[in-house]
């Protein structure tokens, strides 16, 4: 059972693995013994119990470390993350003028409840859990296309 | 030039989550390691909660990040436990969710004892 709790563990990001596993694991081994002595049912309860928390708390890290990464993202220096033109007016520019000169239809820039633009990674940080969840479902099966 | 005065913001105190608020309780005697504080918080609760330990590690984790406890240099060298003891800043924040609740406790008695004199 430790050979399979210790497989469980690596489904934790590698810096939070480094630092508890082998932690985790010994508490684990204390209290399947003391559960061991209870019966088969107070056993298959812990087990399962334990199986859950993994899951959940390895999800819990997994999205901290994804927030964090964005945050603290050098992306923000390259090319790939400057926002579209559609983002970018100048100051001084009539918003009139400038969305005229882009075309018609492009008058959609995002933007927050203050009328700041936002990029995609502020849109993300911003948003609600359910809609971060919602947004990283749309980037994984939906195909972006630029044009 | 107008003069405006700066006035410390001062955080709302949040309140704790249970297993944060029992690690706490757990370590403000003595430090611990995580077997040690599941068998420990199951007894503070009079066995109502038992801590996974995907749950535990979670919840030290974040209070290893806040600064609220720290890895203590005493360990036992036989089997690589690892002992946390609270800080400063987590003895603060200890003794002000006590206080959160002492305040609940007192309201919820006074508006029992309303409740018993009608």
């Amino acid at each position: 059972m430790t050979r399979v709790y210790k497989a469980l563990l690596r489904i934790y990001p590698q810096e939070y693995r480094e630092m508890f596993a082998s932690e985790m694991l010994d508490a684990f081994e204390d209290v399947f013994q003391e559960f061991c002595l209870r019966g088969p049912s107070s056993l298959l309860l812990f087990l399962f119990l334990e199986l859950v928390s993994i899951l959940k708390g390895a999800s819990t890290e997994w999205i901290a470390r994804f927030n964090y990464s964005i945050y603290h993202s050098s992306s923000y220096l390259s090319r790939s993350c400057l926002p579209s033109r559609l983002l970018m007016r100048p100051a001084g520019v009539a918003r009139e003028a400038y969305f005229l000169e882009l075309g018609p239809g492009k008058r959609s820039a995002p933007s927050d409840y203050n009328g700041m633009c936002l990029n995609v990674h502020q849109r993300f940080v911003s948003a609600s859990p359910i809609r971060r969840l919602l947004m990283l479902t749309c980037a994984l099966f939906l195909p972006i296309h630029h044009s | 030039m107008r003069h405006v005065s700066k006035q410390p913001v001062v955080p709302e105190p949040k309140s704790l989550t249970e297993p944060v608020l029992l690690i706490l309780m757990s370590l403000a005697d003595q430090p611990r390691h995580g077997y040690a504080l599941i068998k420990d918080i199951e007894a503070l609760s009079n066995g109502r909660v038992r801590l996974s330990t995907g749950t535990l590690f979670g919840a030290i984790r974040r209070l290893l990040e806040n600064g609220w406890i720290e890895r203590s240099k005493q360990q036992d060298r036989s089997r690589g436990k690892q002992d946390y003891k609270l800080t400063a800043e987590g003895l603060s924040q200890l003794k002000s969710e006590l206080n959160r609740m002492k305040q609940l406790t007192r309201a919820a008695n006074t508006r029992l004892k309303i409740r018993e004199a009608i």
